[in-house]
């Protein structure tokens, strides 16, 4: 049987339909393969397809899969450590707002990607370029508007639960709305701010500073240097990964003359602005931790000496696997994003949020309790011989 | 009409060496390319001068890009003979690759037609991109047929896309419709023709009997061997780059999975040719009825590109 084919101008009512997947309740449009830029620019080709049942376990798979749960550590990370610290510094928490706080970021984390997965879709424009996570739509069994409606749900539902934060400081509204926009604004509308290379300045406020001391007010009604301090790193995190992942379709970007930052650097000085900032961002993790480590006898030193080789290693393992990268299109490349920057977040944000709770738990124990712990940590280190 | 692609006048004659190594290079070469650059330039009644122009540029341009290929790849053989830069040595091949190239931007300037030129220009440029990013891909045992169909749509497809577009710009006059649908088709045509190339590296429809595991042994995966190794465990994939021969690779990856992989490849493809011959029926609707004709012609080239059929 032979595959049926469409084609119809990018921006046209139908290619919305077919994009969308409203035009046939029983078939299916799929992305064919476009390899020129003057044709991807004006016309979409589809093939169509009989939609088969979808399972529900696929369906389950592939929703979780775009909420990105790996990159909840850049969105909640940062909240759970504030709810740590400030339960151990004995503040005033308000549970009722900081839970419903947590909650409405968790479903507006889900939504904006949602949206950014569909808004990144529908612009049709590069399903050539090997972009794996879009394949959840490209080549799943669900039509398209279902991530879409799937992104209302969960901003309806995250800004509903935030109504009463929302009425006793109204000025957060905003603060929630400009870290939304700015994540979705980082390539949804036309080129992007990552297009005219501000999506890192967006990317670090929103999932920074503008998080850190959005969720610290809510839940104690202030913010300190300290929770700015949380805020900075973890936006500066949140840059280093969007810089890899920029790094990653360098080409593809190039190709569309989208101008990210690492497209105006170029391949080669940016695997150096890689390379230096990732390096310098273990330094100052390192250097954050070093300062929030409790001055416990042996706990500062022997724990800021454990942090820094586990950061050496992976700095150096890292410098080696960037070495490997030879072109913007070395499978090395793809690597690198996904396993070396994964578990390297990972141990970072770790650490960074253990030490931040540990400094506010040392703070919280009565000092009798602290001289257990300090004999405690006596034993220990003699039973090892130090 | 019969195209003279080379003459000893092209090229002065006071530089005999350089004559004997064309003498050479163009001596069995099949002309595929300017032969369809031939076939569509009949159905849009070009001029002979116009037709015997761009044939001899993408023949020279083609052959350009060999004398390159061959002394980056450290080829010893092309067309069954020693490849130039063994003969002429390496320094003598680059400079007659260069001198082809510029002798091409000569022609096309005193034809005059500028958007030819320029779009020749950029045709150069991608392929260079395309020799340039292939090399780092050399010991790349990852590499994925998403990432090779990039350096293919640079290097093999844009040839394919020039020769069918290069007699629209000629003319003039036509739709940017037809402009983009034609570039994409060649763009298609060029990608099923590496990969059935790449094909012949594991002896499938080899009817041309050209050497085989030529990519492998030299560390690079071409588009079927990263198809072939995209599963495979550790073990499999050491012992399957390792191969030196066919045997090796059967025996490395199992005949089964080999011939599975083998299956999945041509129905892939074979929904390519299915998406080129839906792009023939629009293209088929955009030009004027004395052209129409054209699209017969350009439905039956899969076949032999990819099917490899005479």
């Amino acid at each position: 049987m032979s595959t049926e084919f469409v084609t119809v101008p990018v921006g046209s009512e139908k290619s919305t339909q077919l994009l969308t997947g409203t035009f046939d309740k029983s078939k299916r449009a799929v992305l064919a393969p476009s390899f020129t830029k003057g044709f991807q620019s004006r016309q979409l080709t589809f093939k169509i397809e009989h939609r088969p049942a979808v399972r529900f376990l696929d369906l389950l798979f592939a929703f979780a899969k775009s909420y990105r749960p790996s990159l909840l550590i850049l969105t909640m990370g940062p909240i759970l450590s504030l709810w740590i610290h400030f339960y151990f510094m004995r503040a005033k928490l308000d549970i009722f707002m900081g839970v419903l706080a947590s909650v409405g970021l968790f479903l507006i984390h889900g939504a904006t990607f949602y949206f950014n997965d569909y808004f990144d879709y529908i612009k049709g424009s590069d399903s050539s370029q090997g972009k794996i996570r879009r394949r959840v739509l490209n080549e799943s069994q669900f039509p398209a508007y279902w991530i879409r409606n799937g992104a209302y749900v969960l901003s309806a539902l995250g800004l509903l639960v935030a109504i009463p934060i929302f009425t006793k400081a109204p000025w957060l509204l905003l603060l929630a709305l400009g870290g939304m926009v700015a994540v979705l604004g980082y390539s949804a509308f036309g080129k992007g701010l990552k297009g005219y290379g501000l999506g890192e300045l967006a990317v670090f406020f929103a999932l920074g500073p503008m998080l850190a001391v959005g969720f610290a007010h809510v839940l104690v009604g202030t913010a300190k240097w300290d929770v700015i301090g949380l805020g900075i790193v973890n936006g500066f995190v949140a840059v280093l990964y969007v810089q890899h992942r920029n790094f990653q379709s360098l080409w593809a970007d190039s190709d569309k003359n989208v101008r990210t930052f690492m497209v105006r650097l170029g391949f080669d000085r940016s695997k150096f602005w890689l390379t230096f900032t990732y390096i310098f961002n273990l330094a100052v993790l390192w250097g954050i931790n070093f300062y929030f480590l409790p001055e416990v006898r042996f706990l500062k030193p022997i724990g800021s000496g454990v942090f820094f080789l586990i950061y050496c290693a992976l700095s150096l393992w890292y410098f080696k696997k960037m070495r490997k990268v030879q072109s913007p299109l070395s499978s090395k490349l793809q690597a690198l994003t996904a396993t070396v920057l994964g578990l390297s977040l990972i141990v970072q944000l770790s650490f960074l949020n253990l030490s931040f709770a540990l400094f506010g738990f040392m703070r919280r124990v009565p000092f009798t309790t602290k001289l257990d712990i300090l004999a405690f940590l006596n034993k220990a280190m003699k039973f090892f011989g130090l | 009409m019969s195209i003279k692609l080379f003459s000893q006048k092209d090229f002065p004659s006071y530089l005999p060496k350089l004559n004997a190594l064309y003498d050479d290079l163009f001596s069995r070469g099949k002309g595929f390319r300017s032969k369809l650059i031939e076939k569509v330039s009949g159905h849009l009644a070009l001029e002979t001068q116009s037709v015997q122009l761009m044939a001899q540029t993408i023949e020279f341009i083609h052959n350009a890009s060999l004398l390159h290929d061959d002394l980056i790849d450290r080829s010893h053989l092309r067309r069954s003979k020693p490849a130039a830069w063994l003969k002429y040595t390496p320094e003598y091949a680059v400079l007659a690759g260069d001198y082809l190239l510029a002798r091409v931007m000569v022609n096309l300037s005193r034809h005059g037609n500028l958007e030819l030129l320029q779009y020749t220009a950029e045709m150069i440029s991608d392929l260079l991109e395309g020799e340039w990013i292939q090399d780092s891909l050399v010991k790349d045992f990852s590499v994925k047929l998403e990432q090779l169909d990039q350096v293919h749509n640079l290097k093999t497809a844009s040839l394919f896309k020039w020769c069918l577009r290069a007699p629209f710009i000629c003319k003039g006059g036509y739709h940017q419709d037809i402009h983009d649908l034609v570039e994409e088709m060649g763009c298609i045509l060029g990608v099923l023709f590496q990969r059935s190339d790449d094909l012949l590296d594991f002896d499938i429809r080899n009817h041309e009997e050209k050497a085989v595991l030529g990519d492998l042994k030299s560390g690079y995966l071409n588009s079927f061997a990263a198809s072939l190794s995209s599963d495979l465990d550790s073990a499999s994939m050491k012992a399957f780059c390792a191969s030196e021969t066919l045997e090796d690779v059967y025996s490395s990856i199992g005949k089964d999975h080999f011939e599975k992989v083998l299956a999945d490849f041509d129905k892939t493809n074979g929904e390519m040719i299915e998406l080129y011959l839906h792009h023939c029926e629009n293209l088929s609707r955009l030009l004027p009825d004395g052209e129409k004709d054209l699209v017969n012609d350009l439905k039956k080239l899969p076949q032999p590109l990819y099917w490899r059929e005479k």
